[in-house]
């Protein structure tokens, strides 16, 4: 049987063009896999087609998804986008492609017996814990002119979801988060909405010459409190690298 | 901690009365951030997640989410089991409401907490306390316009006028049961009555439900500790079994309505004569099977009675509650996965209550086999023995009490403790003791 493998730029509108495309041409959901162009794994009897990113028509399935979907299936596809599973592109494809369909009733993710939308399912879930926990791990430095700055290194893209939490939270704080691994920056304005800025060629770099002058000393009171604070009867540094791992440390004031 | 040299060790800095008064606060337990969702509001700042967030964990692995600090460990009580009790020769140390406010703030603003906790010790009269408490949460959420999550204690003894100003000013408000028991608490705190606890909790709650129907009414009347009201009980200082413990969580969440009841295992920081000396730690496997006990009787909708009885008074060192009920129960097993009712789903072991969710919604389209099961995140090595798939069990299997403890105790349960990756401490230490006695105190005086 023929199979189509349409090849995306690894991004949600990406993916979103490469789901318009098999729709615009009738391709047969069972023998088509949408893969992601970071991946170079190539296999023989296979059609590849190149999908350009079309933001007009990522949007439109966007749109479709929305209207069609409950509100939680939708979500749950949103948030598997951010993944960085290599799969997502695909599993989507196809969790999109059982939902237009109708091939289930009631809740599309519900649906847990289906491969696919039990990965969509299970990047949601991963992804929305690594979001959950940078709303708690994220930490803000105070530069000289009042911006709070704070840099994060997720294995997920959990940037948008965490922008958006934070703008809520701290309306009029002008802040910066960056996030290290995929150099990109979120940037939010005192009073106004969150912008995304990704520049290659733009370096921000941050040195403790430019903090504030409290930020020093509220650090410490941090650290007095986190030491104090834990009952030395019933340490246990396994339960805490379980909670919070290792990995988080690096960019948090919590540790001397 | 070369850092923590620093501290500045003059009575009157910030960061000595931090360390005295975080100190003073550490074997506080009811300190979660969860039960309210509040949208930000552009005028200030914070906003509040009903999931609650855990901004960092401490070295004995408790989730740090709010500063949690005592106004002041002056104290004119004199309980037994209490560090901050007045006859303790302690340094002693107090916040202005002014530097409780900020030092929220600027910790809130740095994304280090979630919010406050506010309790303290009895300065002057309980009336005095409360009004300086209240102070502090009045500048915080009209002088910094913080909407951020805010739980404070209330102190018994206190006006009721000032438990109702403060109630609309915070998200959830708690009462210390101290004790499991009204005899308890006269042996141990002689300053307090379990009436003069029982009063401000019946008023929280009476207000919260007053409040529910002003709100149905007026959409904009302000709310009332609309995170609910918690409690928390200290286990193993005095001789209660578990059923008797569990008997009163109970009753606190049936009459009083508590949405949340803590357990604390007991930290012997005085060394009186009238406490249980504790050789081996403080009782953590004890306070681990009544948080899993409590868990049951809130989502899983089990009954203290269905769990222990007088005969059965203390819960099982090696089995949790759940697969202990099972194995009393086993007339009731195996159960088919695709048709018994949710209720009862829940009360098969190695499934929680998200894979029973999960089974409920998934089997409306088709029926469920075991692999699907385990994809769901069912825990199959533990409900194998409990459960069929469209009429068949995973494998063979006897239903026989024995057969099932004998597999079930092969399956390592996690438990949250045990110091520095040395697992199962506690197992080894029970090689030469007596199984059926469960107390981990090993004082004469507790029995």
């Amino acid at each position: 049987m023929k199979k189509d493998i349409l090849v995306c730029e690894a991004i949600p509108e990406g993916i979103f063009s490469a789901i318009y495309y098999a729709y615009e041409k009738k391709l047969n959901p069972n023998t088509t896999f949408v893969q992601l162009e970071e991946i170079d794994n190539y296999e023989l009897f296979a059609e590849y087609i190149r999908i350009e990113t079309d933001y007009e028509k990522a949007m439109k399935v966007d749109r479709t998804l929305a209207k069609r979907f409950g509100q939680i299936s939708y979500s749950y596809i949103w948030y598997a986008m951010y993944s960085r599973e290599s799969e997502r592109g695909n599993a989507v494809y196809r969790t999109v492609a059982r939902g237009l369909a109708n091939a289930y009733k009631g809740e599309l993710v519900n649906f847990l017996q289906d491969p696919y939308v039990l990965a969509v399912s299970k990047m949601r879930q991963n992804v929305w814990c690594e979001a959950h926990s940078y709303m708690g791990f994220v930490r803000f430095k105070e530069l000289k002119n009042h911006i709070l700055y704070s840099e994060i290194e997720p294995k997920n893209h959990v940037l948008p979801i965490i922008a958006e939490h934070f703008a809520d939270r701290f309306p009029k704080e002008n802040f910066m988060i960056k996030d290290k691994g995929r150099n990109l920056y979120i940037v939010h304005e005192a009073g106004k909405d969150v912008m995304f800025h990704q520049q290659e060629g733009c370096q921000i770099h941050v040195t403790e010459e430019m903090y504030s002058e409290e930020e020093r000393e509220i650090q410490d009171l941090f650290r007095i409190f986190h030491t104090t604070i834990a009952i030395k009867e019933r340490r246990n540094l396994e339960l805490q690298r379980q909670l919070l791992p290792l990995r988080f440390r690096e960019n948090m004031i919590d540790f001397c | 901690m070369q850092e923590l040299s620093l501290i500045n060790r003059e009575k009157d800095s910030i960061q000595y009365k931090l360390q005295i008064l975080a100190d003073a606060a550490k074997h506080d337990v009811a300190c979660t951030s969860s039960g309210v969702d509040r949208r930000g509001k552009k005028d200030g700042m914070g906003n509040s997640i009903a999931a609650g967030i855990c901004h960092s964990f401490s070295t004995d692995g408790r989730c740090i989410s709010l500063l949690k600090i005592l106004m002041t460990n002056y104290c004119i009580y004199d309980c037994k089991y209490c560090k901050n009790r007045v006859s303790n020769d302690i340094p002693r140390a107090a916040f202005t409401p002014e530097e409780i406010a900020k030092l929220t703030m600027d910790f809130y603003r740095r994304n280090y907490i979630e919010g406050l906790f506010l309790s303290s010790g009895i300065i002057g009269n309980p009336d005095y306390t409360m009004e300086l408490m209240y102070q502090a949460i009045f500048l915080l959420r009209h002088k910094y316009h913080f909407y951020g999550y805010i739980h404070v204690k209330g102190i018994p003894g206190a006006d009721a006028r000032l438990i109702e100003r403060i109630g609309y000013l915070v998200d959830r408000m708690s009462v210390n049961l101290e004790l499991p028991t009204a005899e308890a608490l006269r042996e141990l705190a002689p300053n307090k009555h379990r009436k003069t606890i029982l009063k401000p909790m019946r008023q929280i709650q009476n207000g919260i439900n007053e409040n529910k129907n002003e709100l149905v009414v007026y959409k904009h009347a302000p709310k009332f500790v609309s995170g609910g009201q918690s409690t928390q009980m200290i286990i193993g200082a005095t001789p209660e079994s578990d059923y008797q413990i569990v008997q009163v969580a109970e009753s606190l969440y049936q009459k009083f309505q508590l949405k949340r009841v803590f357990y604390s295992a007991f930290v012997n920081v005085n060394e009186d004569k009238s406490l249980p000396a504790l050789t081996s730690g403080p009782p953590l496997l004890r306070e681990h099977r009544l948080y899993q006990a409590d868990f049951l009787l809130r989502f899983y909708g089990f009954e203290a009675k269905e769990l222990l009885s007088e005969k059965h008074p203390n819960f099982n060192v090696f089995l949790d509650p759940k697969a202990d009920w099972a194995l009393q129960h086993l007339e009731l097993f195996p159960m088919e996965i695709n048709r018994v009712p949710y209720e009862m789903l829940l009360r098969i072991p190695g499934i929680g209550v998200k894979s029973a969710q999960r089974i409920v919604r998934a089997r409306r389209n088709g029926k469920l086999d075991f692999e699907h099961l385990k994809k769901i995140g069912v825990v199959l090595k533990r409900a194998l023995y409990f459960i069929t798939c469209d009429g068949k069990m995973m494998y063979p299997t006897k239903i026989e009490e024995d057969y099932i403890t004998r597999n079930l105790l092969n399956i390592k349960e996690r438990l949250p403790f045990d110091a520095d990756g040395v697992t199962y401490k506690q197992m080894s230490l029970f090689d030469d003791m007596n199984f059926s006695s469960l107390p981990l105190l090993d004082s004469g005086k507790v029995s």
